[in-house]
């Protein structure tokens, strides 16, 4: 079955060698945070465990066998005794492969780790690379990792899963997913939180190019106690086009055109809005605790992984 | 502006429709290349933002296509060919370049190489002179020669005019300078300041130079050949020529000639202008070579000594040979290259041909008409052959057997079929009606011009009665009283030929006419106009002038019939043959080259006779350095206003390919899309 997975994965890309890669930074996290970095993560719910957390007051209905009688007998307060429920971390994988993700892809129905002429690599490509990292990460920390991707709502997913073997099932899943639809991060978070009962981190790889904007499907995140955090995937030829003369842009999610003719003075306009975007959105996320990472498609992904694991929020 | 391309209508059209298309495809939609964006929002922001200044856009999308049009409009002018309308500066211009034959002297080539002509210089000046010519400018070449002729119409041309300078060739005849401003003042008539430039060594006949400056509507302007540097002052330099070869029949027979041989020597020209010309030239003789030649052969050699401008003769007597080549070469002795003008180093003749001349008389008996054929030639070593008979013995039949046939006191029943004299005809069956008879009439009318006429005085002629002749068709009076013809010469062509006769209206018993020196000359002439034989028509011509050559010396083959042919043959001195049209018995050429000519018609022996320049002003080769007619000098001619080309589709062409630049270069900027 392993073997079968791993011919599958190494067809899209995801062979031996972007696994070795994937070893070497699981190898290099460790010694450069070593001590802050430990498999076992416990979740802050209050539950069944043996660890002492705190109290609370009693209600009708709790069970009796945990209320703290010696409390009861100094204070004469009936208070329940609460202890902190181990139990695995869970890390959510959220891919946007919506059609503006194809930006860089050398042609169409094209590998999704397939570079082209100038080095570059599709933004979905470069997105799948940074989950399996993740992935890898959170599989070898015996976390449990799911990934979902979405387009204008949740489309795949890889449930929740344990243990290093895992990480083929990962690339199989990464490779199968091609560009389209139209993104709708409400429609997509919405189900998502929904579906979703174990809470856990959820990391959002998208281009965050959503017409109705992102701000709530961030909060619908937070609000579900979900601690999100976020990796805009960006290409460099679309925040600083090198685009002249008479065109016709259309968008590649809802194919509405406009003609144009482009200056200098315009693309450097559009280079100028773009920044405004992204900086927007990190401030959004700054604001409210999210973590927040833009990643540059001419930025090897190894480097933006080490700079992940230095920088944590992400993992902890 | 004027359009020598396209009309002006046509090029409207044109534009119409290239301008609509152009619109059309204007207005059209542009292909446009599609780029995916991942997210239009972020561009409709900046699109927004620059949609401020969208007016200016569009007015500067609208400058491109004016461009676009103006361009078109640039390209369709060119095709019509524009050219800039005259001025008031603007002149018209003969170009008037001496084609005589003076014009063929040699002088020094002005690069040192050679020799050149004296027209080739001519032609470098003009040429030179069209090249100054400014843009308002019209001309035209004529040729000034003996039969003046424009090159070509009247053109704003550089490239036309030069092309008609170069079409002026050297004739072998005289300058008709009083023709030529004819043609000028025709050519001209109308124009804005008409002007005519004269590119010419200034030798002309002193008496025609007043046409120059006769009437003030022409400006005239001459052009003196260039001062080239004359050769050392000791070497011999003129013109030895040939003034004339004339060759005569004698009087009392007609087959011996005798040839006159006229010289001259011009020495080197003088240049100080028309009043200073002949007043210093040098006095020493020059010592020449007269050959004369027939068919090619030397048959007399003799040095001759030239008194410079006076004319030196000689005469050859008593020669024989009818149709033989004559040719005379003139050659200065010890300094053959010292002669400029090669042209009249030769002249050349031809004798003409004449055989005896049998003349019948049918005469009852008249010792005055049988004295005077005595005295004419009449004999069997001479020209004439003369037999008689009486009326009774007359055989009409006989008669065509006779070049002439004189009726005297007898009228035949019908005219022979000879060339005839009628002395008194009568009744009903004369060849020249009558319409009455005048007594003692006196002689008021002479036609003194008609070849019968020459020499001849009728004046106090007595007669004691004379018929009045009734004139038909080709007759003309040679003598009558008060319009009544007396005597009548007839011309009239009839199947067999040209026919002539003459008629008395007088019987010569019964007048002193016979007791007159007038009388034998009368017969004389009488019988040499039936022969064709004409004086001024011996062996040689005059260039420059139209001849009428007699078709009747043309010897008819054996059998032959002589033809009614409209035209006839004629081999130029050069082997080019030509044809020449035929009038009234004679063949007309106008004569331009020295030399042997052959006139020819179907089915006969060729006649040959021969042209000789004989015109002592082109001989003396003049080379004047300044033209006055009296007190007047002739100014050098000025070059024009040379602001612009005529031409302004080069122009035009320029500055489309200029906005042509100019809208790539603004489009590339972004300005203009």
């Amino acid at each position: 079955m392993a073997t079968r997975d791993e011919n599958s994965a190494a067809q899209s890309g995801f062979d031996q060698a972007f696994l070795k890669k994937l070893e070497y930074l699981h190898i290099v996290a460790k010694k450069v945070f070593a001590g802050r970095l430990r498999a076992e993560r416990r979740s802050r719910k209050t539950g069944a465990g043996i660890e002492f957390a705190d109290h609370r007051q009693y209600t009708p209905g709790d069970d009796l066998r945990y209320l703290d009688w010696a409390v009861y007998g100094r204070m004469d307060r009936l208070l329940l005794r609460l202890f902190e429920e181990e139990e695995d971390l869970y890390i959510y994988i959220l891919v946007d492969r919506s059609a503006s993700m194809r930006l860089g892809s050398p042609g169409d129905g094209a590998p999704l780790l397939q570079h082209g002429r100038d080095g570059r690599i599709a933004k979905l490509g470069y997105a799948a690379q940074v989950a399996a990292a993740l992935a890898y990460v959170g599989l070898s920390n015996l976390d449990r990792v799911a990934l979902h991707a979405f387009a204008e709502d949740m489309q795949d997913q890889l449930p929740a899963a344990r243990g290093k073997g895992r990480i083929f099932k990962v690339f199989d899943f990464l490779a199968g997913l091609s560009p389209s639809g139209h993104t709708d991060l409400r429609a997509a978070i919405s189900e998502f939180v929904h579906k979703t009962r174990r809470r856990g981190v959820a990391v959002v790889l998208s281009d965050f190019y959503d017409a109705a904007g992102y701000e709530e499907a961030l909060n619908l995140l937070r609000y579900h106690r979900f601690e999100p955090a976020v990796i805009q995937i960006i290409d460099p030829r679309e925040a600083r086009p090198q685009l002249r003369g008479d065109l016709e842009l259309f968008d590649m999610e809802t194919g509405e055109g406009r003609q144009v003719t482009l200056t200098d003075a315009m693309c450097a306009a559009y280079a100028k809005v773009h920044a405004e975007y992204c900086h927007t959105l990190e401030t959004f996320c700054g604001a409210r605790g999210i973590g927040y990472l833009r990643a540059s498609t001419d930025v090897p992904f190894e480097d933006l992984m080490l700079r992940v694991l230095r920088e944590g929020g992400f993992l902890r | 502006m004027s359009f020598l391309g396209l009309a002006v209508q046509q090029l409207a059209l044109i534009f119409a429709a290239a301008a609509v298309v152009l619109t059309a495809l204007y207005l059209l939609k542009q292909q446009r290349r599609r780029v995916e964006v991942p997210f239009i929002r972020l561009w409709q922001q900046v699109l927004q933002r620059s949609e401020a200044t969208s007016l200016w856009r569009k007015l500067l999308r609208l400058l491109s296509l004016l461009l676009q049009l103006l361009v078109l409009l640039l390209l369709v002018l060119s095709l019509g060919d524009p050219r800039l309308g005259r001025s008031q500066r603007g002149r018209t211009l003969v170009l008037l370049i001496d084609a005589s034959a003076s014009m063929q002297a040699r002088m020094p080539s002005p690069t040192g190489r050679g020799d050149s002509t004296r027209l080739a210089a001519a032609q470098a000046q003009a040429r030179s002179f069209v090249r100054s010519l400014g843009g308002d400018d019209l001309a035209v070449v004529v040729a000034l020669d003996g039969q003046p002729a424009p090159m070509g119409g009247l053109s704003y041309e550089e490239s036309d005019l030069l092309a008609q300078i170069d079409g002026v060739q050297a004739r072998d005849t005289g300058a008709d300078l009083p023709a030529a401003i004819a043609l000028c003042r025709a050519l001209l008539l109308g124009r804005p300041s008409p002007t005519v430039v004269l590119f010419s060594d200034g030798g002309f006949d002193e008496a025609s130079l007043p046409t120059l400056t006769a009437g003030q509507d022409l400006d005239v302007y001459f052009q003196p050949l260039p001062q080239i540097s004359s050769p050392a002052a000791d070497r011999t330099l003129g013109n030895a020529a040939l003034t004339a070869l004339s060759v005569r029949r004698y009087r009392r027979n007609r087959l011996s000639y005798e040839v006159l041989v006229r010289m001259a020597w011009f020495p080197r020209p003088v240049t100080s202008g028309v009043l200073a010309d002949g007043t210093a030239l040098p006095s020493t003789a020059q010592r020449a070579t007269l050959e004369l030649r027939q068919d090619g052969e030397v048959v007399d050699v003799q040095t001759v000594e030239l008194m410079p401008n006076q004319a030196v003769e000689r005469i050859y007597n008593n020669l024989s040979g009818a149709g033989r080549n004559i040719e005379a070469r003139l050659q200065l002795v010890g300094a053959a290259d010292g002669d400029i003008l090669p042209l009249d180093d030769r002249a050349y003749t031809v004798l003409p041909e004449r055989r005896q001349q049998r003349v019948l008389i049918v005469t009852p008996g008249n010792l005055f008409l049988e004295g005077a054929l005595l005295a004419t030639g009449a004999g069997e070593e001479n020209h004439l052959r003369v037999e008689r008979v009486t009326p009774s013995a007359y055989d009409p039949a006989r008669a065509d057997r006779y070049d002439a046939v004189i009726f005297d006191a007898f009228t035949p029943k019908a005219p022979p079929n000879a060339h005839a004299i009628y002395l008194d005809p009568q009744g009903p069956s004369s060849p020249f009606p009558l319409r009455g008879t005048l007594k003692s009439p006196l002689v008021t009318d002479v036609e003194a011009s008609h070849p019968i006429l020459r020499w001849v005085s009728l004046t106090d002629v007595n007669m004691s009665k004379s018929s009045v002749f009734v004139l038909q068709p080709g007759d003309r009076a040679l003598a009558g009283m008060f319009k009544q013809p007396l005597i009548v010469a007839r011309e009239e062509s009839t199947r067999s030929g040209l026919r002539r006769s003459l008629a008395l209206g007088f019987d010569l018993r019964a007048s002193d006419l016979p007791l007159r020196v007038a009388f034998p000359l009368l017969l004389m002439n009488a019988l040499d106009w039936f022969a064709g034989d004409v004086d001024e028509d011996l062996g040689s011509r005059r260039t420059g002038q139209i001849w009428r050559i007699a078709l009747s010396g043309i010897a008819r083959r054996a059998g032959a019939p002589r033809p009614l042919s409209a035209t006839a043959n004629l081999l130029l001195p050069d082997g080019e043959s030509i044809t020449t049209p035929v009038s009234e018995g004679y063949a007309l050429h106008y004569g331009q080259r020295v030399g042997f000519y052959e006139l020819s018609l179907p089915e006969s022996a060729p006649l040959r006779f021969a042209a000789n320049l004989s015109d002592p002003i082109e001989s003396a080769a003049t080379l004047r350095s300044e033209l006055r007619v009296g007190d007047k000098r002739l100014a050098a001619p000025e070059p024009g206003q040379r602001a612009l080309r005529r031409t302004l589709w080069p122009y035009l062409l320029l500055a489309a390919v200029a906005l042509l630049l100019l809208e790539w270069w603004s489009y590339h900027r972004r300005w203009t899309v």
